[in-house]
């Protein structure tokens, strides 16, 4: 049954974490997610799960890797300076194909910067923060609600595709406290990883059924389970010829990327006849909503399209919620300019308008409807 | 301060209603401005953050200084009047926030906290929720050691009864089901 709690952002993280299913985590506090860990610390022990800080934030990638190839949900929390340092071993979770949970609570920039101010700069280092070609699930909640929801949905995508998926906060949704409902077990879809059903011998830990993702046994299991993160073939042995580069690098692209459909989630407001339509996600996607309101108030046709999936980017899902009218769009975030580079390689047919902030502040409703206004809207 | 925004907002979610409750602070563990902000609200809540507050306690004088004069008109501005300098203006108060602290410590050798205190001037100015449910959730959050708490509530409650001007910003509503854990 459900149950109303007035819970913080990342305090709802780890209550979604939980619904989902983890029972592992490890982690290095870091503000503005320590409550993140702080939260995971309680609550695990009790259920027979674990939680673990680490010496750095390398070393937790590590942990929740290993702890995920053991078999258990595992997820990590932090910020801008310690996301920088899980991006070695992020990298090694795609490759290796390890289903994991990465919160990162964004703080202005760069390096340390604002310790305890906000900011929406790490738009672009959740997306290419590793190096090499590859894809990236980024889930953006704008509200304690959304925090535990977006949770246990990147627990299931993590598991469903066997990669990583990056809850993308602020310092202002994580530390905000807000009315939620917390969902019952038997009211929340959990999606757990495929686990092999041919015969141990028969077993390749890196061949994938027809979706593209392989089963995962777990270390112990009698199927066993190599994982490499050099180029490798089926068998997880190391494999560096072109033609197996070329297919290993495409599939795990594929697997991400062909199913945006699924993974991609917006949702509109107020879309019906707006010419001019506001972009935004996380607390910048709550500014926009009460513009859009006192816009539509007076009259002027404006609407938002909130993202919840930022990366892979829902390109088809914006385009077909946009009215015929649209003529503009507005990318309201919290940094120089990140998506909206998106919006414009994508949208070349719209005038694409701005509003960035990146003194540590929150943009306010009032700032997009003085934009709004001096566009003409 | 923090805190007090904390258990104002689970008061209102006791009461059934839509709560935020956003916080800023400096770098420093102790000391230099920090400050609450909380909206109580029938309906969702759009955009979570105080854009105009309705009524502002203010505990020290750079937070007295951030409001004067910029409030909209029928906002209220309580000040603890230990504060060193004369404020007046429309809605503008003087309470004897810290005083009736030192004082009950004086009589009763026991220290009252004063963010709790200026919960219960709120209740009393503003009516946004009930003092039954700013007690309830005083009460899950301090458990044994409420007692204090709860009288610093009273003791803040009888003050805020003082003020002439009255901002009716939400009338409390049924009580919720669900309590907040």
């Amino acid at each position: 049954m459900a149950e109303f709690k007035f819970l913080q952002g990342n305090e709802a993280c780890v209550e979604g974490a939980v619904a989902a299913g983890a029972r592992f985590f490890a982690g290095y506090p870091i503000t503005p997610s320590s409550e993140v860990a702080q939260a995971a610390s309680v609550k695990l022990p009790p259920l027979g799960g674990y939680y673990i800080q680490m010496e750095d934030e390398i070393a937790s990638m590590a942990a929740i890797i290993g702890a995920s190839l053991s078999g258990l949900k595992s997820f990590t929390a932090t910020s801008g300076p310690g996301f920088s340092l899980m991006q070695e071993n992020l990298g090694m979770a795609i490759m290796g194909e390890v289903p994991c949970v990465i919160i990162n609570v964004s703080r202005g920039g760069p390096s340390t910067g604002l310790a305890t101010k906000q900011a929406q700069g790490d738009v672009m280092q959740s997306r290419w923060g590793t190096h090499g070609d590859h894809a990236m699930i980024v889930l953006t909640p704008s509200s304690v609600q959304e925090c535990f929801d977006q949770t246990v949905r990147a627990f299931n995508l993590s598991e469903k595709y066997r990669c990583p998926v990056i809850v993308l906060t602020d310092k202002t949704i994580g530390h905000l406290r807000e009315r939620i409902e917390v969902r019952g077990p038997e009211e929340i879809e959990v999606i757990d990883r495929k686990k092999p059903d041919c015969a141990p011998s028969q077993y390749k830990s890196c061949a994938p059924d027809d979706d593209g993702v392989a089963p995962l046994p777990s270390y112990g299991d009698r199927h066993l389970l190599r994982i490499n993160s050099s180029m490798h073939g089926e068998e997880g042995f190391l494999n560096d010829s072109p033609a197996n580069a070329t297919a290993l690098v495409r599939r795990l692209w594929d697997k991400i990327e062909k199913n945006v459909s699924y993974i991609g989630k917006i949702e509109g407001y107020r879309l019906e006849g707006a010419e001019t339509v506001i972009i935004a996600f996380g607390i910048a996607a709550r500014a926009a909503r009460r513009a859009v309101t006192l816009a539509r108030a007076g009259g002027i046709r404006v609407g938002l399209v909130k993202l919840l999936t930022l990366w892979p980017f829902p390109y088809a899902q914006i385009r077909e919620a946009l009215d015929p009218n649209c003529r503009s769009l507005l990318v309201a975030e919290l940094n120089m300019g990140q998506l909206v580079l998106e919006v414009e390689r994508l949208f070349k047919d719209k005038k694409i308008l701005r509003v960035n902030k990146w003194s540590g502040e929150d943009i306010l409703p009032g700032e997009i409807m003085a934009a709004l206004k001096e566009a003409g809207c | 301060m923090v805190l007090a925004g904390v258990i104002l907002g689970e008061a209102a979610v006791l009461a059934g209603k839509h709560a935020a409750q956003t916080a800023a602070y400096g770098i420093a563990s102790r000391g230099g401005f920090a400050k609450s902000e909380v909206v109580i609200s029938d309906t969702e809540i759009e955009y979570p953050a105080v854009e105009q507050p309705d009524v502002v306690v203010a505990l020290s004088r750079s937070a007295v200084d951030r409001y004067l004069g910029k409030l909209a008109p029928g906002s209220l501005l309580i000040y603890d009047n230990a504060i060193d300098g004369n404020f007046s203006g429309d809605g503008v108060t003087g309470l004897p926030l810290s005083a009736t602290v030192r004082e009950y410590r004086k009589e009763k050798g026991v220290s009252l906290p004063l963010n709790i205190l200026s919960l219960g001037v709120l209740a009393a100015v503003t009516g946004a929720v009930d003092m039954d449910c700013l007690a309830a959730a005083v009460s899950r959050r301090f458990k044994k050691d409420s007692g204090t708490n709860l009288r610093a509530l009273e003791l803040g409650f009888a003050l805020g009864l003082n003020v002439s001007q009255r901002k009716e910003v939400n009338r409390p509503g049924p009580a919720a089901k669900n309590l907040p854990g």
